[in-house]
């Protein structure tokens, strides 16, 4: 198993990095790939099982497309024929969709992956946690952002919103899936805060047989954190 | 009439507020600001303003910078009570103006939110700006320091003095049209040359984005940095601190090219950086190196920050630890494992403002080194209140022994939890919305303790 985190100097924000330690504490054989700026992506020559790409900032985003372009029509590949898991978390999601839109109003052309498109309201920052689900699974998140995306189907939605917000403040859908590609707004301990999920991306990977590391005091957090926001007086914050 | 009206209400909601024995640090402000939102522009300018920001160590380097003047005979308004928001910040010119505005202190001293920059520095027009340095924090009101340095960037006037941390590769680059002035802390035992924390914010060269090398590296980001591909490179300090030396209680500081022993105020690095900070803009103010020297002697780390109880014996260190900031908070896990001795750490770090209506998020905890609390001298960790199950996992992410995790969601329970079989310190780190609350901690702490020891 090899596990790609795309450019950790600049995209690791939120602990959204705690996603990765935690599939490594899963699956503790497996090989971990840390691409910076400057290197040529894994992915691009041989096969990784997951590419796992952490919120930045905007500054960041722009840095990342940048690299990232010259590598759209694998990353399109990849998807399309699903030879990989790609978990894309926060504003890592925008990247993949048709563009963003600055404060200004100038687009900044994105990699046109997915149908969405993000637009940018700096400075206000969109904070909420949230209850969302996927089938029978109920994921606890928290999003933090200065933007909203827009143009998601129902069909290529990753989550529905059980309490909070969508992708932007009128939907209940939440985050991108296309195949084994999945995008989502959340951001942090993902997937140590909610042990089905890391069941279900460790059954995406192919590693029926690992198991999900800690998963009894995993669990215990999760329960309280999903009943103490079932009891929320408030989620935005 | 605006201006009068408005600190004339204001100086009575502070005294009618202090007679009913209530905090008093940002009504009066609000009030000021109510009757007469342009206030700050208004208040006519002291001889002299200084102002604080930075991510961590702003409130320490306020209180050192007011304490330092007063010493040297200057009446002094400052927001030391903590409100370092816009409303805080017109509260203590509330406090320091007569009723037509006019100044009755000889400096302003003020700590200044970075977020609530925007609001206060365009107005007040400081004519010292100090920046202890620029880290991730909050993520909910700062979101990272890009965004950060952005506002401060847009909104610290220009004609500013700036006194910025050589260290710092993000906040080092702040107005650089304003005249300034750098301090560093130089090569220390403890330094690394690769980052060993789990974040560093600003390590990519910012002219070039190769990812920068460093000749020694303090932590997360503060170190002496050089981009390999276009030789960019930290600024020459004008001040900068080098051998600390705990027992003497000294600290070497170089400046232009000379060595002088200076009093050590605290020996943790951070803090190292807060006297650094304060010996380069007291230099900057005209004080010589021998008055500050004599100066520093009676200076020390605010209370509500850092005391040191005693129990039989054993120490109990009580330190704030600043939740939601996880920078603040791997600092001192760092300095729970370099000191000396046998340790039980208590770790009350929940944000208790959100407690009420809404749950915390603790995402920020995944960006702690909590993997500086894996250490063979740290026998026991008790973790407590709401999230303690949050910390747990976090603490086994990190390889502690879940043999040394006890867990109680409430404090002081948590507090009967600390065995005291072998240990020399215990380590009280609190957030700061928990400062009174740690006080009955500790107590309870030190009873449960001394009472022990005596059986």
């Amino acid at each position: 198993m090899k596990i790609e985190v795309l450019y950790p100097e600049v995209c690791c924000l939120y602990g959204d990095k705690s996603n990765a330690d935690y599939l490594k504490k899963c699956l503790p054989e497996c090989e971990m790939v840390y691409t910076s700026l400057t290197d040529e992506p894994r992915f691009a020559f041989e096969p990784v099982d997951l590419i796992y790409l952490c919120s930045m900032s905007e500054r960041s985003q722009e840095l990342v497309l940048e690299r990232l372009k010259n590598y759209k029509n694998v990353l399109r590949l990849l998807i399309d024929e699903q030879k990989c898991v790609i978990l894309a978390v926060g504003n890592a999601m925008e990247l993949f969709g048709q563009y963003i839109q600055k404060e200004d109003g100038e687009k900044i052309e994105a990699l046109g992956i997915t149908d969405t498109y993000a637009v940018r309201q700096k400075p206000d920052r969109f904070n909420s946690l949230g209850i969302l689900s996927m089938g029978d699974m109920t994921l606890v998140g928290y999003t933090t952002r200065f933007s909203h995306s827009y143009g998601l189907s129902k069909e290529d939605a990753l989550f529905k919103v059980v309490r909070g917000s969508g992708i932007n403040p009128d939907t209940d859908l939440e985050g991108v899936r296309k195949g084994r590609f999945f995008a989502t707004y959340t951001v942090g301990p993902l997937l140590i805060s909610n042990p089905d999920f890391t069941r279900f991306i460790l059954d995406e990977m192919g590693a029926p047989e690992a198991t999900v590391a800690f998963e009894k005091e995993a669990r215990e957090a999760y329960e309280k954190r999903l009943a103490g926001i079932r009891a929320a007086k408030e989620l935005l914050q | 009439m605006k201006l009068f009206f408005a600190t004339l209400f204001a100086k009575l909601a502070y005294i009618a507020l202090r007679i009913l024995g209530r905090n008093a640090s940002h009504f009066p402000g609000a009030v000021a600001l109510k009757l007469c939102p342009d206030f700050l522009g208004r208040v006519a300018k002291c001889p002299m303003t200084i102002c604080v920001t930075g991510t961590n160590g702003k409130t320490t380097v306020t209180n050192m910078v007011a304490d330092f003047l007063e010493q040297r005979g200057k009446k002094v308004g400052s927001n030391r009570l903590d409100s370092n928001i816009t409303e805080g910040v017109a509260c203590t010119y509330v406090l320091s103006v007569g009723l037509f505005g006019r100044p009755k202190v000889d400096a302003m001293v003020l700590e200044v939110d970075e977020r609530a920059s925007r609001l206060i520095l365009p107005y007040i027009k400081p004519d010292y700006l100090v920046c202890t340095n620029l880290f991730r924090d909050s993520i909910m009101r700062n979101a990272h320091p890009d965004y950060i340095f952005e506002v401060l960037e847009t909104y610290i006037p220009d004609g500013v003095f700036m006194v910025l941390n050589a260290d710092d590769p993000l906040s080092s680059r702040l107005k650089s049209g304003n005249e300034r002035m750098y301090f560093s802390v130089g090569r220390q035992p403890s330094d690394v040359e690769e980052c060993i924390n789990r974040v560093a914010d600003n390590t990519i060269c910012p002219e070039c984005q190769t990812t920068m090398k460093y000749d020694y590296l303090h932590y997360h980001h503060l170190g002496h940095y050089r981009c390999p591909a276009c030789g960019y490179t930290a600024p020459e300090a004008a001040y900068t601190a080098l051998d600390a030396d705990v027992a003497e209680g000294t600290l070497v500081v170089e400046h232009e090219g000379e060595k002088k022993t200076y009093p050590l105020i605290n020996d943790a690095l951070y803090n190292i950086y807060n006297e650094i900070a304060l010996i380069a803009l007291a230099s900057k103010l005209g004080y010589d190196e021998d008055t500050i020297i004599s100066t520093l002697k009676n200076i020390g780390i605010t209370e509500t920050r850092f005391r040191e109880l005693r129990a039989g014996d054993i120490d109990v260190i009580c330190c704030l630890s600043k939740g939601c900031n996880s920078v603040a908070c791997s600092r001192n896990f760092d300095n729970v494992r370099m000191h000396p001795g046998k340790k039980a750490v208590y770790l009350a770090l929940d944000d208790t403002s959100y407690m009420k209506n809404t749950v915390e998020y603790t995402g920020w905890i995944w960006d702690v080194d909590y993997e500086f609390l894996n250490d063979p001298d740290i026998k026991q960790i008790v973790v407590t209140c709401p999230r303690c199950r949050d910390h747990r996992l976090r603490l086994l992410m990190a390889g502690v022994d879940p043999e040394k995790i006890f867990l109680a969601e409430d404090e002081l329970e948590a507090a009967d939890l600390i065995d005291p079989e072998g240990i020399d310190k215990v380590y009280l780190l609190y957030d700061n919305t928990l400062y009174d609350r740690s006080v009955k901690i500790a107590d309870r702490i030190v009873r449960n303790l001394t009472e022990r020891g005596r059986k």
